[in-house]
Formats: structure tokens, sequence, C-alpha cells
């Protein structure tokens, strides 16, 4: 059987959502197993397990399509159905993201919560939930987390946080929940009343609240807390505010806790914590020993405080809740039963529960979630005795979705127990509500039918129970999908405990019905004061219980469908994974880290207050004390032997400029040997250089200084175009041009600007911005601007006409004269918000032609670095993608000051130079608002309703969203002296931001 | 478009398909008049970004989602509602499929029967307001409003002040008479629900009372001063003493 294996790069689809993609190739003709998932180590296992042979190097990126077919022509068949269906879900996906105007979707829950959400929803794999789930609590809403394999430690970081902030946490491993009418997850649609569940099983509070239902008595809300909530570990972090809040809520008049047996200490404390509540709490825990959930119900009902009267009496089955009789045909005499309990579950706590009340009478039941260790069954599952299965269970759902989902596994199980003449009754659960299968019933039904006929056949009676957990109001209709299971010869129970004593009653054990004994754990309130407190008191955890949620959903998109079903306001993450070498627990331990909220703000806040004044133009061995042999260079550090084309040009044109060597050759060589030269970054001098950006002791620099925090920074002139020292040119005629830069023109400067009394920098970028500029790749505007600023007094300044008259043409020559002072302006910027301990926002992002490197606000003067990429886009001439050097200078300094490329939509002209279009630019920019820290006040951005240009760059949102900030840049030719090849766009290495994140978690 | 009902308005939607007029149309609210058994009734349709009025049936989706269709009719036209369903083709009709929770002050537990009113001055309160002032909602009709939230806190059963609005309804325009009968309930939007709660616990948060001062163009103000009225004409109990020496400030 012929094999064909892909692997797709650069999309993310959730689990279910390629699930259901799987499940249509494994439906094309001749097509005998499909997968198509993304390739995390489970699902390689499970691949390697199905015998087919994966690349190596696939990672958790990768969507791996492999398909296993009669013949190729079924193998094409499958592979073309799983490229449409890829395709469609694309496609999908872009049609918000284009076109003018339109938003991309948030990539993480803080984007979908914004400032208006309430409630969160995480269903996003486990490894990833802590960090979606902090961003509701710090935006300070409530949060359930679907997600299990949370760990504990996790877990409670989280309910910690949560507390703090006033809001709850529902989870993980949490299914099922109910807040004011709305439906959360797997939930029922059960009528409004006073009730309020607190609940730390899903299936556990569905049956509850479906026998609620059918009682009359409807709920106030059902808050999940999580699976493990009442653990020692946890101490019932979230039950404890859960409680706290249904105390305060009109609506709740008693309390319900539904859940396995609590850790005895945490019991003791939190009966304590409910006694002083001023309302009633009952406790309905499941375990060895204890009521099952149908008598923890009974009693709850009979007591006092809700006021309902006795229930109805039992009938003469022993029924006390709805029960639908099978419909049967006449039944032969001769008809052999087998003798054992089979138990097809995929509810957990529903299977927990039928093992319970079966135990006594039956003995010792195997299962894949064994009441005791002795009881577990083999990897194979069967057994000739008593058998109970969850096939919801974690071993079970490995590479296939949730029973509630996905029907399959079960339906093969039941089609087998019909062929064995050991099984004597098969008890199945089924859960209808909000998430489920739209319409489970008929196809379970289909398959009791042909179970009871494979038997009969065979000359057996094979009785079904079913206990069928659901609400009238439920959009599959309980009477309608308990009828179709009566009529396929199941009887029916709402009730999992009287289900479960039906079938043992099939087996000939009989189970006498159970007196109703009224349990109360908790006082009934007698302290009007309390009480009156309560009620008028402040709304607990910010309104959750009395407002109408707005949700925003990280993950699985049928949570978000299941929303929408009802009418509610849930936005939807883009969610993907973090970047690829990022470990997810440094992600949360920078974001739980105190510090980091108030350090970024105040980082933004000083990023942005920043002022830029020109104040003086003068020689960089006075402005910088720069010593003979000293040689500044743009980008990290950088040793001879490793720098590129155009570095080592500048650099040797640097030599010949200081006249420390004759001829190249000599330069070369001195270089080579280092001895009696050092080469330091431009910015461990806090200057700034474009392109190879050397500065030698004899140049001249622009000086601005930040009045606001008293910073200065340095660059060199602008060289203007073709044949110049920053492109590694270094002719006669480069080095002429230095001498007259040196000698006329920076003179010049500086008479100009010291009788303006400095020039605001800051104010022409503002301006520049809103004339079409960006401020790194277009600066036409910006020197226009800066030249109208020092035409009077350069025109009054004290050299002949001639010599001024050269000056004023060379400036205004050249478009690109603004950014060498653009980008001294941005590093006074990064440079007020640098050094904030705590803080994870970039300060410095500099290319050196070999090496990209970047700084972070919180790990001090630490460089990052990672191999610089070439930049991709338009060529000049002849040029082409062969004669582009990597990306090179100091130039990046205006992306991580908010302007460059992350304020690409102001700049609509340059996008067309680069390839691309005008859609293309206002969706740059807009990208990078997800991963930055805040907007800038001052640098607005016209065509976005003046909105403040992103700013801040944060090493933890690029790390979460896998959204590099995007650089707008141009292209040097590899060989020195070649001067601009072209022009284009361009990101930062990965390893950079990842490096980072590792240092800022150890900080 | 799926939408979430109010318990208040419930029976408007359901029963036989008939026709309503169209009231308003504003950006984020569309106002229709509904027919019943119990006579004629305002029915607001709003946007999740407008403000959430205890009667109204609520779109999930923001005004923006519907900027260049809009609600597609215009005021005196009709609109069929019935079997659950809001007839708007622009919007490919309205589904009602849940009820949301309007926001509600609740009563106090020590609430009293007796509220010390005069019936008489209950009347001449009402007769100086009802249905004057300007505003969509007349300024008066939201002072009552105020007053009548307080009232239903404190009062347990009706009370002189809800038995005067409630006589004389016909006196104001059909949406405010929805607002003021709602009110008499204890029933309000979030804010000034919210501010209410807050103010009978003897809080007067700036926050919260920002919230309702930006609430329309004139009612506001308006609704600030009818909980202080409220406040201050009810018996002592901590609330009000607060806000009688708020007032007297």
């Amino acid at each position: 059987m012929p094999d064909h294996v892909t692997v797709r790069s650069g999309a993310y689809y959730d689990s279910v959502t390629l699930m259901q993609v799987s499940r249509q190739v494994a439906g094309v003709d001749g097509v005998s197993q499909a997968q198509v998932a993304m390739a995390t180590e489970l699902n390689l296992e499970v691949l390697h397990g199905m015998g087919f042979e994966i690349p190596s190097g696939t990672g958790g990126n990768d969507v791996v399509i492999a398909i296993r077919g009669t013949d190729q022509e079924a193998v094409a068949a499958g592979v073309q159905a799983a490229e449409e269906a890829l395709l469609a879900l694309a496609s999908a996906g872009r049609q918000s993201a284009s076109g003018f105007g339109a938003v991309p979707a948030p990539r993480t829950l803080g984007g979908a919560l914004g400032s208006t959400g309430t409630l969160g929803f995480v269903s996003v794999p486990g490894l990833h939930a802590t960090a979606e789930a902090l961003d509701a609590i710090t935006a300070g809403a409530s949060v359930m987390v679907f997600s299990d394999n949370v760990s504990v430690e996790d877990e409670v970081l989280l309910k910690d946080a949560a507390a703090a902030a006033g809001v709850l946490v529902m989870g993980p491993d949490c299914g099922t929940a109910v807040v004011g009418g709305v439906a959360l997850g797997f939930a029922n649609a059960v009528r409004r009343g006073p009730v309020g569940l607190v609940a730390a099983s899903g299936t556990g509070a569905q049956q509850v609240m479906s026998l609620l239902d059918a009682a009359g008595v409807g709920i106030s809300h059902c808050l999940g807390v999580g699976g493990r909530d009442l653990s020692s570990a946890v101490a019932g972090r979230s039950t404890r505010q859960a409680l706290a809040a249904l105390a305060t809520d009109p609506e709740t008049e008693a309390i319900l806790v539904v859940s396995k047996p609590p850790a005895p200490e945490v019991l003791a404390e939190l009966e304590a914590y409910a006694a002083g509540l001023g309302k009633p709490v009952h406790w309905a825990t499941l375990g060895p020993g204890r009521p099952d959930l149908t008598a923890a119900v009974e009693a709850f009902l009979a007591s006092a405080s809700l006021g309902v009267s006795a229930l109805r009496s039992a009938d003469a089955t022993g029924s006390r809740w709805p029960h639908w009789d099978p419909l049967l045909e006449p039944a032969p005499t001769s008809l052999t039963t087998g003798g054992s309990l089979r138990g097809l579950f995929c509810g957990g706590t529903l299977a927990d529960e039928a093992m319970l009340v079966a135990a006594p009478g039956l003995g010792g039941i195997r299962s894949n979630i064994p009441l005791s260790p002795d009881l577990a069954l083999g990897p194979d599952l069967r057994d000739p005795g008593h058998v109970v299965i969850d096939f919801g269970d974690d071993t079970l759902t490995r590479g296939r979705a949730h029973p509630m989902i996905d029907p399959s596994l079960r339906l093969e199980r039941i089609a087998a127990e019909a062929a064995d003449a050991t099984c004597g009754v098969l008890l199945l659960d089924l859960v209808l509500g909000h998430g489920a299968h739209p319409d489970p019933a008929p196809e379970l039904g289909e398959a009791i039918r042909a179970a009871r006929h494979t038997a009969r056949t065979a000359g057996r009676d094979l009785p079904v129970v079913v206990s069928l957990t659901g609400t009238a109001a439920d959009p599959q209709d309980l009477d309608r999908s308990a009828a179709a299971l009566a009529a396929a010869g199941a009887g029916v129970y709402l009730s999992n405990g009287e289900a479960t004593r039906a079938a043992l009653a099939h087996l000939g054990h009989l189970s006498p019905t159970d007196p109703i004994v009224p349990v109360v754990t908790s006082p009934s309130p007698s302290l009007p004061e309390q009480l009156g407190q309560a009620v008028t008191g402040r709304a607990g955890l910010r309104g959750l219980l009395v407002n109408e949620p707005v949700v925003g959903s990280a993950g699985v998109s049928v949570f978000a469908d299941a929303l929408r079903a009802q009418a509610v306001t849930v936005v939807e993450a883009d969610w993907q994974p973090p970047l690829a070498g990022v470990d997810p627990r440094d992600i949360v331990t920078v974001m739980a880290d105190g510090r980091r909220g108030d350090a970024n703000a105040l980082a933004l806040q000083r990023m942005t207050a920043a002022g830029a004044d020109l104040v003086d133009v003068r020689p960089a061995r006075e402005a910088l004390g720069l010593e003979r042999g000293t040689f500044l260079h743009a980008g990290p550090p950088i040793e001879w032997e490793r720098a590129s084309g155009p570095l080592r040009g500048a650099l040797i044109g640097a030599i010949l400029f200081e006249g420390l060597a004759d001829t190249p050759e000599a330069a070369e060589a001195a270089l080579a040997s280092g001895d009696g030269i050092t080469l330091e970054p431009c910015h461990h001098r806090d200057a700034v250089g474009p392109m190879a950006g050397v500065i030698s002791p004899s140049m001249w620099v622009y000086e601005l200084h930040d009045p606001v925090h008293d910073n200065r920074s340095w660059c060199s002139l602008n060289e203007g175009l073709g044949k110049v020292l920053r492109y590694g040119a270094y002719g006669p005629e480069v080095i002429y041009r230095l001498h007259w830069m040196n000698s006329v023109l920076g003179p010049l400067l500086q008479q100009a600007v010291r009788a303006a009394g400095g020039i605001d920098i800051k104010a022409i970028i503002a301006q520049m911005l809103q004339m079409g500029d960006e401020g790194h790749n277009r600066n036409r505007a910006g020197s226009l601007m800066l030249l109208r600023e020092l035409l009077p007094t350069l025109i009054t300044a004290d050299g002949s006409s001639t010599d001024i008259a050269e000056a004023v043409r060379f400036s205004g020559a050249n478009e690109h004269f603004f950014l060498n002072l653009g980008m001294p302006a941005c590093k006074l910027a990064t440079l007020a918000a640098h050094g904030i301990p705590g803080s994870s926002i970039v300060t410095t992002m500099a290319r050196n032609g070999t090496d990209f490197g970047i700084r972070v606000s919180g790990t001090g003067d630490q460089w990052f670095t990672g191999p610089a990429n070439t930049p991709e886009g338009l060529f000049l001439g002849s040029y082409g993608p062969d004669d582009a050097n990597p990306d090179i200078g100091d130039s990046a300094i205006t992306e991580t000051g908010g302007i460059g490329g992350v304020a690409m939509a102001a700049a609509p002209a340059i996008v067309k130079f680069v390839g691309g279009d005008v859609p293309f630019a206002l969706r740059a920019t807009r990208t990078m608002y997800e991963i930055t820290e805040g907007e800038h006040p001052a640098y607005q951005i016209p065509i976005l309703e003046f909105r403040g240009t992103p700013t801040g760059i944060d090493v933890v949102k690029v790390a979460r969203t896998g959204i590099l900030p995007q650089i707008n840049t141009g292209m040097a030719g590899r060989v020195a002296g070649t001067g601009q090849v072209g022009a284009g766009l361009v990101n930062p290495p990965a390893e950079c931001f990842t490096e980072a994140l590792v240092a800022l978690a150890r900080a | 478009m799926l939408a979430a009902i109010s318990p208040l308005s419930a029976g408007l939607v359901d029963g036989p398909v008939r026709v309503a007029g169209v009231l308003g149309v504003f950006p984020t609210a569309l106002y229709l008049s509904v027919r019943w058994t119990g006579g004629e009734e305002v029915l607001p349709v709003v946007t999740s970004d407008g403000l959430q009025p205890p009667t109204a049936v609520r779109l999930p989706v923001p005004s923006g989602s519907l900027a260049e269709v809009g609600w597609g009719v215009a005021i005196g036209g009709t609109v069929s509602v019935g079997d659950g369903r809001i007839d708007l083709p622009s919007l490919g009709g309205i589904s009602v499929v849940r009820q949301w929770r309007p926001s509600r002050v609740p009563r106090r537990p020590d609430a009293s029967a007796d509220t010390g009113w005069s019936p008489f001055a209950a009347a001449r309160l009402v007769t100086g307001r009802i249905g004057l002032g300007p505003g969509l909602t007349p300024e008066g009709d939201d002072e009552l409003c105020g007053a009548l939230l307080v009232a239903h806190a404190l009062f347990s059963g009706s009370n002189p002040l809800r038995d005067s609005v409630f006589r004389a309804l016909g006196r104001t325009t059909s949406l405010s008479a929805s607002l003021l009968r709602a009110a008499g309930d204890g029933y309000a939007v979030p804010e000034l629900a919210a501010y209410v709660i807050a103010r009978l616990d003897g809080r007067d948060d700036p926050g919260l009372r920002e919230c309702v001062a930006a609430i329309g163009h004139s009612s506001g103000p308006a609704l600030l001063r009818g909980v202080d009225l409220g406040l201050a004409l009810a018996p002592s109990t901590d609330a009000s003493t607060s806000a009688r020496q708020a007032a007297c400030a």
C-alpha cells in the first residue's frame, strides 16, 4: 500500500480542525489511513506508530500530511482532498485580513480581550495555556481554562494572581461552566433558578444541572474550578472565590458543590469558610461509600432551604427521575445472556459513578480508570468480567478528538461487545448540550440497533441502558434524543445512578431504592446583617455574575462557535505556538514577573517623552572622546575576520582617512593584525551609524541632546549616494569627500546649528510621518524640513559663498539627509528607556553586516545576536539577490523607536519600492501593534486615523506570537564599494529574541 | 443574525408574526413599537457597543459591523416581528436564541413596607416631571428613573412614587414609559444599576458616577439628580443620610 508524506511550514491549525480534515481525507475512496496533524512530539509518535516515515527536522510548527491508500490513484485523491481542505481553511482565515482597512486578527488572548473583554476562554495546548490565562488576569478578566496538562505550580500561580486581581480562574481542565445563562464549553441549557453550582467535575456538573432542570429547579450559575482545585496542593483556591461570589450574587439562594472527595484538610477549611457566608452550602462529593450524584441532588432538594416540596415518589422500577422504556421486539425465550457489565462512557465522572454504584453488588470492575490499581485493564482494554471504560481518558484521546466530538472509537467497541458472548448488558452514557455533537442520538441509536441485532443473530439477548444527560432546551432536544435511543431498543435514564441500577437489574442484581436522607453540611443562615451586606455589597469578581459576558477566546474554534450560537459577543484570537526554540516556561516566568507591567509602562513613557534636539556638529575626537586607533562601527561587536565586505571596505577607508596607513593593502594588514586598532560598536558610545556606520576620531558627527532625560547621542554626517564609505568604498574620491566634509561641511553646519540655537528633530519626525515618510527608508520630507531649518543660519555662516553653496547643494541633493538625524533621535528615545529592571522592551536593534544584535531594557548591556538575514525586495539596475549583503547598519534603531518599518502605513510610496502594495503596508503596521507595548503619542499615522505608531517592541510578545519586527531598509552590495543594490524588507533572526527571553527569565 | 432578548420583553417577539413600527433609528440602537396582548410596547434593538437598556434585544456585534448596511429601515417604516424573529432583511433577519440578564438593583433585605411618603407629595413630584424636559427620554423622566431605582431597593412592595409614575405613564413618550416601568421594578442600564448599588452601600464612586453622567446627551446628569432625590426622600438609612449630607455639603 503506497504511502505519501508531505510537510508544510508557515501555517498553524488547531487540533480539532485538523482532526476534521483527517476524517475528511480518510473518507476518500481507497484511502485506508490518513493523518493531517501538527508535528508535535505526540503526533509524531502516533504517525510513526502508523508506520509513516517523517522527514527529520520536522517540528511542532509544521503540518504533516500522511496518507496511505490502496493504490497511487487513491493516494493522489487523498492528497487533493487534504490540499483543498487546508486551502479552504487558509482562505477563510485570510478573508478577514485582506483588503483595505481590514484589521488582522489578534494573536493572543490579551489582544482578543482588548479593553472590553470580561471573560477569557483558553483551549490552546496545555504547555501554552498559562501564558494566555495570564493575559486575561492582567486584563482584569476571569478566565476559563479548558486546556489540561497544566502543571500544579502554574495552576497555583494563576489562581494566586487571579485572587489578587479579583477575578476567577475556572480550570485548568475545566470543560463546563454556565455564567449568567451563557453555556461555556460543554454545558447544558438549564432553566434559570436559585441554585449556584461550584463544580470540580465537568460531566458531574452536567449531570447535576440536568437533574435540577428536570426537577423544575434552575441554576443561577455553574462555576467550574478545575479538577484539581480541591487537592492539597491547590487547596480550593478557586472554590473559595466561587463560593464568595455566589454568596453575594442576588440570584443565588443555595449553593451545591460537585466534586470528587476533596483533600480532608481542604474540605474542613472550606466548610468553615462556607459557614460564614450566609447562604446554605451543600456538598455532592462522589466517592467510595458516599451517595451518588442523584442521591446527593435528592438530598439537596429535600433540604428546607429551597422550599421545594417532596420529590415525586419512586415508580415500580424504583426510578424517581425521567426515563424512557425501550421499544423491544417480542423476544424468543431461547435467548441466552452473558454475565458481565460492559460500561462504555465518554464522561469520566459518569464512569466513576457507575463503578461506585455497581461495585458493592458486582465486586471487582476492571477499568482504564480503575477504583484501585489492581483492577486496571491491560492495553487491549478487554476482560471477560465486568468492565467500565472511560473513552475520554487521556490515553484514549491521543491523536483523536474527545469522544464527545468524535464518537468512532466507542462505536467500534459497541460492535465488538455485540459479538462477545460474555457481555451481559451494555451501559452507555450520552451527554447533550452546547459544544457536543450536534445530534449524536441517531448514530448511537443505529449502533445500538446493530449491536442488538448482531447478538440476537448469535442467539443472545443484549440489553442496553443509556444514561442521557441533557435538558429540554438543549440544542439536541432531550426528548427527541431519548426517543431515538429508546426506539433502538435502549432503556434511557436521565439519572446516571438509576441507569446503572437498571443495568445491574438486567444482570440479576436488584438494588433497593435508597431512602432520601437529607445531608446538609453547612448551617442555614440566620444572620440578617451578613446577608444584607452580602446582597448589597460590591458585586464579586468584577461583576462576572451580573454583567453580560464579553468573551475573548484562544484555541479550538468549536468553543467560540458554541458561544456565537448563543448570541454572545466573542472575539477569537488567531493563536499560534510561540517562536520555535522558545521554552514556554520562560514565557510564563517573565509574564509572571511582578516588575514587568510597571517596568514596561515606564519604558514606554520614557521612550515617548524623550526629546531630540540637534545642538552641535563637531569632530568625534571631541564629542565622543574617541581615541586614536579606535573605530566605531554599526551593529553588535565583531572581529575583522567575520566582517562582511561593506564593513571591511569602510574600515579600510577610515584607516586611510585617519592616515594610519598609506595603501589599502597596508590598511587591511593593520586591521587583520589588530595592532593599535580597536573596533567598537557605535552603540557602546551611545552613537549610531548607517550601513557600515564607521566613525573615526577625525570624522565630524551630529550631536543631539534629550532635554528631558539629559542624554546625548551622535551620528556621522551623511555622505550622499553613490561610491561612499558607508557602503564600503574606499577609493580616492571617497577619502577626498570625507576630507571636504570635515574641513568645509562640518564647520559650516556647526555654525548653522549653533547660530540657530539648536533644531528640534523630534518635531520634524512627527511632521514627516504625516507627509509620506517613515523615517528609515523614506526621508524626503524630513530632509527638506531639516534643510529649511538650517538654511537661514547656513547662508549667513562664516565661509565663502562657493563653499556655502556647495554645502547647501550637497545637503539638498541627498534625500536621506535626515536619516542621520532621525537615527540618533531614536537612539535618545531608546536610551531613556534602557536599564529598567524587569522590563522586556527592546532598546537596541542593530546589524554589522554579519550579525543582527538586540539589547533589552531589563538585561543591561548584554547583546543577543543571530545571523543577519538578507533583505528581500526590488533591485536597482541589473543587480540581483546574489549581489546583496546581509542586513547592515544601526538604522534599525528607527524601528526600535517606533518609526521606520513599523510605521510603514504612513509611507505607501516606499512600499512599491520594496515590492509590496498599499494594503500590505497597512497590514504591516497593524500587525506591529501585536508586539509593542503601546502607541506613540507624538508620532501619528494619518491613514489610521492618526493612531500613534506601534512603539516599544516587547520580547515576550514577539516570542509568544512569532511576529518579528518589520524592518524596511536599503540593501548594500556584498562586494565592498558596490554601493546600494536595492531596497527591501527584512526581519531580525528569531534567535535574538529567544536568547533575550532566556536572559529575562533569569534576570 | 442571532440575538439575546431581555426576559422583560420576551413576550414581544414570541407569538404570531405581526407588524411593528420603527420609532427611532440610531447607530447603536433601533426602537420598534410592538403590538401585543397587553397593548403597545417599545422594543429597543441594540448593538454591543451602545447602551444596554433593560428591555432590549441585544446583538452580539458592535455598530461598526453594521456600518455599510445599517439597520436598513427608516423612522415610520415597518418590520415583521414574531415567532422568535425580527425581520430586518439587511441583517438577514434576527433570531432570538437566548435571554440575557438585565442589570437590576436588588431589594435590600431590610426593605420596609412603610415608606413614610405621602401619596400626594409623590404625585406632586411626578406631575412636575413626567414627560417634561428635553431629550428622547425627557429629563424629568430621567430624574424619576433615578428615584424609582432607589425606591425599589428601599421599600418592599410598591411605593407611592411607583404608583404615581405608573398612573401617569400616558403623559410621556412610549420609550420613556417603558424605561420608567423597568426602573420601577429595579431594572436599569448596567452603569446606572452599579452606581445606585454603590450609593445604597454608602459609596459615591467617582468612576461609576462619570459612567452615568456620560449616558445619552442630557440623561446622565438627570439620572444622577434622580438618585440623589430618591436618597434624600427616603426614610433614614445609612445611605440616605450620607446622601443628604453630601447634598448639603
